[in-house]
């Protein structure tokens, strides 16, 4: 084999590595992700029927061996006929909205001591955000119900205390939900938020100091819109999620608590209508994409006019 | 060694230093700062007239880029005083000093345009919108990047965004500009017009300026005045002549350009020269000024290369043995178009720099390796250092 065409065979070897590195990330989402959205919107616009499976096939051979496709577009203009699906988005919506607040507000401040933290501590600091992971995410929700209780850890040590006399109601409410649910999903804020404030160079906020900037004014003109793709990454990694969650609304929450999750559990699960609750999947995740991919243009936009 | 005598200095000289109804501008008084128990700065004491340009000199960890920091104030003090134009800055948080400082890494904001960078300082002190805007395009017609204004720093090559860091000073119209190694990131082409152009500006706007520079040769070619640190002390201040001509110390005579460092004892110690004896090469070096020393101290002799000339004969009216000669053999030879550098080789083993200039279009060196040569130098260029 002359040389070069042994140069070009290396040449071809490393194109097919890097593509094969590529592919196979890739082959995992269309196996794992957009194969089962596709099953999914296909259940959506079928109808629903009593058989295993429980809705009818969307292509099939006619009698006259004509293919035959129907689409059932009813699913979908059920979840707008019925005010249930709108108020459960909504409410989810919000829950899921205030939660990501919480988790910022509270977040924030943590990430900014662990980036600021003598490095050192940094490392420690990080593994004890992780260090629930270690535990079952049920378990940890379990926990909150031990905690919550009537008669449960909360109050019988307030009872104690002689602060209350009576129990206080907590398990069961639309607080313990946001509880769960700040409580859960706060490492996913703070790890981002961590990570672009730790990027931020200090001496930008010296620079601002010597220009005049009092502290206070330099954490808003500076560090808050440097830690922007932080806060925007962290709210996201909570709000998608939160807007979904089924267990903790079915724990912790009470009968009044509203979410999406729970709606779209019964539809399958206790009305076995495939369709519709494949229906109010897609919807889901129609409301929660769309937006999203609107911020995420609208903000590439903007940096691109700044190129 | 006797300070030297300053000539006659005329009216338009700019030396406040040495008039003694002058008042400091910048006073540093017995400043130390220790992280733990490192000394970084270790009591400093420094005076700093009104329009110098003062650079601080030394190599890294000398405590140049701390002095400065304090003056800043994103250190505190842990003894000592600092006082501007009168007041006392040691519990003045930075944001109220009126004091600026360009960084080293210029530290420009990433999300801000050239013109907001360069007005934030303003907007700070709560000018209206136009003052600013108007000052702001003063600044950027300054530094020559008016057309520039909308870009954002990482749009600029590593020049001009040396130039906004300096505007967004500027512009603050501080009583003390401070500059951290504010041709550092430059390169060497840049550099140099930089220095001239630092110059101009700090002179056209009779600022104050107090720059780091571990570069002597930037710090000699801008500077009124020098101040060599090390380990945290400041081992000499003086106008770059003075210490390049008279460094007080061993530290200092290497530091500052090259030189040749000979040991011995004093032998004659007059008020009008003085002899030293060298440790090697039985050779010794007679001075024409006084040294501040008794006989028989050990001193140290300081030579520039470039105040010794060399030859192949033995000079006119010298023998062997007279002062200022020694006898070597070549052992490298550097050329660098206008000078070359000749290492020579003593009987001793001390190797000898000596540089000579290149007067002359040369195809053929007139001296080569390993010829015998002789090295002379007048009674005007030892140093005689008894630190």
């Amino acid at each position: 084999m002359s040389r070069q065409s042994a140069r070009r065979l290396t040449a071809w070897l490393s194109r097919r590595a890097r593509l094969g590195v590529v592919a196979v990330p890739y082959a995992w989402l269309l196996v794992f992700f957009a194969a089962p959205f596709l099953i999914v919107l296909k259940i959506s616009l079928s109808e629903p029927q009593f058989a295993q499976p429980p809705y009818a096939p969307l292509v099939q051979w006619g009698e006259d061996l004509a293919l035959e496709i129907r689409l059932n577009l009813a699913n979908y203009s059920f979840l707008t006929s019925d005010r249930l699906y709108w108020v459960a988005y909504l409410s989810s919506a919000k829950i899921a909205f205030f939660s990501t607040l919480i988790c910022l507000v509270i977040g924030y401040p943590m990430a900014y001591a662990i980036a600021r933290a003598d490095p050192r501590w940094r490392t420690g600091l990080l593994m004890l955000i992780i260090l629930p992971f270690w535990t079952s995410f049920l378990i940890r929700v379990y926990a909150w119900m031990g905690l919550l209780r009537d008669n449960g850890v909360i109050n019988n040590a307030l009872i104690w205390l002689g602060v209350i006399d009576q129990p206080v109601q907590m398990l069961q409410t639309d607080f313990a939900v946001y509880l769960g649910i700040t409580y859960s999903y706060l490492p996913f804020m703070i790890l981002p938020l961590f990570a672009s404030l730790q990027r931020l160079d200090s001496n930008l906020l010296e620079a601002a100091a010597d220009l005049g900037c009092p502290p206070w004014r330099t954490f808003l003109s500076i560090t808050l819109p440097l830690s922007l793709p932080g806060i925007i990454a962290g709210s996201l990694l909570v709000f998608i999620p939160a807007v979904g969650e089924f267990v903790i609304p079915a724990l912790l929450g009470g009968p009044e608590t509203l979410m999406i999750g729970r709606v779209l559990w019964d539809e399958f699960f206790v009305n076995r209508d495939w369709p519709l609750a494949s229906a109010v999947a897609i919807a889901m995740l129609l409301l929660l994409v769309l937006p999203i991919m609107l911020v995420q243009w609208l903000y590439s936009r903007e940096q691109e006019s700044d190129a | 060694m006797v300070a030297p005598q300053p000539a006659e200095r005329s009216a338009a000289r700019f030396e406040p230093w040495i008039d003694p109804n002058e008042k400091p501008f910048i006073e540093i008084k017995r400043v130390t700062k220790t992280f733990g128990d490192f000394y970084a700065v270790d009591d400093v004491s420094l005076d700093i007239y009104r329009g110098e340009f003062f650079s601080l000199l030394g190599g890294s960890g000398c405590g140049k880029t701390t002095l400065l920091r304090l003056i800043a104030g994103f250190e505190r003090l842990t003894e000592g005083q600092i006082i501007i134009d009168g007041d006392d800055l040691a519990d003045m948080p930075p944001h109220r000093r009126p004091v600026n400082m360009m960084f080293q890494s210029y530290a420009l904001f990433p999300h801000m345009s050239l013109a907001r960078n360069i007005g934030f300082g303003l907007r700070q002190e709560g000018l209206a919108p136009l003052e600013i805007k108007r000052r702001v395009g003063e600044a950027l017609e300054l530094v020559k990047l008016g057309p520039l204004a909308r870009r954002k720093p990482h749009q600029l090559s590593g020049g001009q965004r040396q130039r906004v860091a300096l505007a967004r000073c500027l512009v603050k119209r501080p009583k003390v500009l401070l500059l951290d190694e504010p041709l550092a990131a430059l390169d060497r082409k840049l550099r140099e017009e930089t220095q001239f152009e630092l110059v101009n500006i700090q002179e056209e706007l009779n600022l104050t300026f107090v720059v780091v520079t571990h570069d002597q040769g930037e710090a000699m070619a801008m500077s009124t005045r020098v101040g060599v640190m090390d380990e945290g002390r400041i081992v000499q201040v003086g106008t770059p002549n003075e210490v390049y001509e008279y460094p007080n110390s061993r530290f200092v005579a290497g530091f500052v350009g090259s030189v040749n460092l000979f040991d011995g004892v004093l032998v004659e110690s007059e008020a009008d020269h003085a002899l030293v004896e060298g440790a090697n090469d039985q050779v010794r070096f007679y001075v024409d000024h006084g040294v501040a020393a008794p006989t028989a101290a050990p001193v140290a002799v300081a030579i520039r290369p470039e105040k010794m000339a060399l030859s192949k004969d033995l000079p006119d009216g010298l023998a062997e043995g007279a002062p200022n000669l020694l006898k070597g053999k070549v052992d490298e030879i550097a050329y660098l178009g206008g000078q070359s550098i000749y290492v020579v080789e003593l009987a001793s083993g001390q190797m000898v720099r000596v540089s000579v200039p290149n007067t002359h279009r040369m195809t053929e060196l007139p001296i080569s390796w390993e010829d015998q040569v002789f090295i002379t130098w007048p009674a005007f260029a030892a140093v005689v250092l008894t630190d």
